[in-house]
């Protein structure tokens, strides 16, 4: 109402008794309002409209800047690179995942523990015939584990640090250490070859530490685990109960829970290395400290280092007979003592398994060259 | 107002189509780089010019050819491959090198999106050829065989190349009769050696291994353990006649020797043993011999005709320029990896 009053303000109707002039005067005066009120409507609806239009001008300079911007932005992004977070590490394994066996996935399973311990969030495995699955493109630290035979054709991300690791090996070349920022090897070999090209780190055998497996009962009186098949053996331990024979990449392919309770059901487990590939003479397979760091009762071959390990807890053989006496002599313990034994070793172990000060200050290093570019 | 949210907006639109964008794997392939892998032990042999297998030149040729077809390539010896050269190939050509030692269940090794090409120029078993991605074959028959078996199979003969091979007349470089081979080890005599001693004609011989052959009255026939690739045209464009023969198993399976091509470049006159494909393909240009009879008489009346000798000769070389040439026959190598990696990269494959 108060804007009615408002737009009528100046017309004034005309007096009762007055003439015809007066009369026409007002009519003149109220077309003339008319048109200024009509004129001021225009007005209103002119700027109305030019303002409508500016606002209009003005979203879609908006629009285009942000079009604009997304544009630029695109030819920007157009190439970048995953970035890397020098925090993470991925295992590039360099043999197919259903040939690894359990030496070597114990070996993979401690670099893992090592790398955490050392602070690394680890982002996953990936295996020979797949080895650069996205999912781990943004690993700041590469370790490229080994297989038996060289990598070959490698690819590495030259913003992240890229590490080798030599397991085991059947045939060695220095010149597979070339373009790797640092290297380690559980083989004293490389450490030689090393030299002009990467400087070798050695890594001994270790173990993660896993709870002790106490059995409710046996399932098995052996289980045999072999890394190169003895049917000599095999046909020995036919006379025990039920005993149980795996290839190491038969039992590496079980699950962590399955392995486990595979260990846990066996009143010895035989861990039988091949002498086919070449190791250091003191090699000691990560499978025997695997099984050692659930306290299970462990016949394997014979290491000076693992005698003294394990304070002659273990049993240890040096030939194929001896190996049969052996599994005879431990499976004639009274369960108890065997028990005991295997405990007594995963006891004494258990104090070497914290990894070396300097071991750890060395794998933190690994990731301060991707650092700089994360 | 305005100006801050038209930066506002701009700068959220860059942001927004920085993101937008996926970011690239480090590790994600080039496949405009190709690597040749050779049989070839150490990186050093691949500088040396007179290192005696004749893969190592054709390998060479290949790769010189295919970079003028603007790919970025590099010849792997053994050694390279296992040195982390971090190239980032997308296409890996094997020559005799793959069957032996990498083709053995190539992609469980290699992740898939690295192409294993096959250049078959002696034949393999399918066993070999099986693990090849792309093949690329010499032999018609092979080829036919391999398409039946539902791999990606195309015919590429052997080929030369015409700034290596050219007609280079050279006077100190004459020979009357030249045979350029390796005697391979454990195989018998070759052909050309063999009917050459039973029909006393005298041969200029260079290559590896005569040792055990040429030797007592024959061993002045043996001049060098090899030719360097860049002297060989001298060689060709300077003989009255080339000798050519063929291995037992390549005229099987209908492989041609690329001495045919890199001598007929050099518009030498060549006699070659018989083989229909060198028939279809030169018809009387290159006369051929069935026997060792045969290879007498031919090589007596030619020497006897030098006119016929360059008439044959030009002939020869025009059927080569037309059809055997790198340009040509690398440039289809070209559009087949061309084609393949479009396919890769618009996620065809």
């Amino acid at each position: 109402m108060a804007n009615d009053k408002s737009k009528n303000a100046g017309i004034q109707s005309p007096a009762p008794g007055k003439g015809k002039a007066q009369r026409a005067s007002g009519k003149e005066r109220a077309q003339a309002a008319v048109s200024t009120l009509k004129a001021s409507a225009e007005t209103a609806a002119k700027r109305q409209k030019a303002c409508k239009r500016l606002m209009g001008l003005k979203i879609a300079v908006i629009v285009l800047a942000a079009l604009i911007g997304f544009g630029a932005g695109t030819l920007a992004g157009k190439g970048r690179e995953a970035p890397v977070d020098r925090k993470t590490v991925a295992f590039r394994i360099g043999a197919q995942k259903n040939v690894i066996d359990y030496d070597m996935l114990a070996a993979a399973d401690y670099l893992d523990y090592l790398f955490r311990r050392a602070g690394y969030e680890v982002i996953g495995r990936s295996y020979a015939g797949d080895l650069y699955p996205e999912r781990l493109d943004g690993a700041g630290v590469n370790v490229f584990v080994r297989g038996f035979v060289s990598f070959f054709d490698l690819r590495m991300n030259e913003r992240s640090q890229n590490v080798y690791y030599m397991h085991r090996f059947s045939e060695f070349f220095e010149e597979e250490l070339r373009g790797y920022g640092y290297c380690l090897s559980s083989q004293k070999r490389a450490q030689e070859a090393g030299n002009g090209t990467c400087p070798v780190m050695f890594l001994p055998g270790g173990f993660v530490p896993h709870e002790r497996l106490e059995p409710d009962e046996y399932a098995y009186d052996v289980l045999y685990i072999y890394e190169y098949y003895d049917p000599d053996y095999d046909a020995f331990i036919q006379r025990y109960a039920r005993p149980k024979v795996y290839g190491g990449a038969g039992f590496a392919k079980l699950s962590a829970e399955e392995r486990a309770e595979e260990l846990r059901k066996a009143r010895l487990v035989v861990y039988d290395m091949s002498d086919a590939v070449q190791d250091d003479a003191g090699y000691v397979p990560y499978a025997a400290y695997d099984i050692i760091s659930y306290g299970r009762p462990l016949l394997t071959d014979r290491k000076t280092r693992l005698e003294a390990e394990t304070g002659g807890n273990a049993w240890l053989f040096g030939n194929p007979e001896e190996m049969k006496r052996l599994t005879a002599e431990a499976l004639n313990l009274p369960d108890g003592i065997r028990e005991q034994k295997g405990a007594a070793a995963r006891e004494l172990l258990r104090e070497k398994a914290a990894p070396a000060p300097e071991l750890l200050q060395k794998l933190r290093q690994m990731g301060k060259k991707s650092e700089k570019s994360a | 107002m305005f100006k801050f949210l038209t930066v506002l907006f701009l700068a959220a639109g860059a942001a927004a189509g920085y993101f937008w964008q996926k970011p690239l794997s480090p590790y994600r392939l080039d496949y405009g780089r190709v690597v040749v892998n050779l049989p070839v032990t150490y990186a050093k042999y691949l500088d040396d010019k007179t290192f005696a297998l004749g893969e190592k030149y054709l390998g060479e040729d290949l790769a010189a050819a295919l970079a003028k077809h603007g790919f970025d390539v590099r010849i792997y010896s053994f050694e390279d491959t296992y040195s982390n050269r971090n190239f980032g190939e997308g296409f890996e050509i094997f020559m005799r090198s793959g069957p032996e030692l990498r083709f053995s269940r190539y992609h469980d090794f290699v992740d898939d999106d690295r192409i294993a090409v096959l250049f078959e120029t002696i034949p393999y078993a399918w066993r070999e050829v099986a693990n090849a991605d792309i093949v690329l074959t010499g032999s018609q028959k092979k080829n036919q065989e391999y398409r039946r078996k539902g791999k990606e199979s195309y015919y590429l003969p052997q080929f030369t190349r015409t700034e290596k091979f050219y007609p280079a007349p050279r006077e100190d470089r004459r020979t009357r009769l030249l045979y350029v081979a390796n005697q391979w080890p454990d195989f018998p005599v070759r052909k050309t050696v063999d009917y050459a001693q039973k029909s006393g004609i005298r041969l200029a011989v260079f290559g590896d291994n005569w040792g055990g052959i040429l030797e007592g009255p024959y061993a002045s026939w043996w001049k060098a353990r090899q030719i360097p690739g860049d002297e060989l045209k001298y060689y060709y464009s300077s003989a009255d006649i080339v000798l050519n023969d063929t291995r037992a198993d390549m005229i099987e399976a209908g492989f041609i020797s690329n001495r045919i091509f890199d001598a007929t470049a050099c518009k030498a006159f060549v006699i070659s043993d018989y083989m229909p494909e060198i028939e279809e393909i030169y018809g009387d240009a290159v006369p051929m011999y069935k026997n060792r009879q045969e290879f007498q008489e031919l090589i007596e009346y030619y020497l006897a005709h030098p006119e016929e000798r360059r008439a044959k000769a030009e002939r020869a070389y025009q059927i080569t320029m037309a059809r055997f040439t790198a340009d040509k026959i690398i440039g289809q190598m070209a559009e087949i990896l061309h084609r393949r990696a479009a396919e890769v990269e618009n996620g065809k494959r």
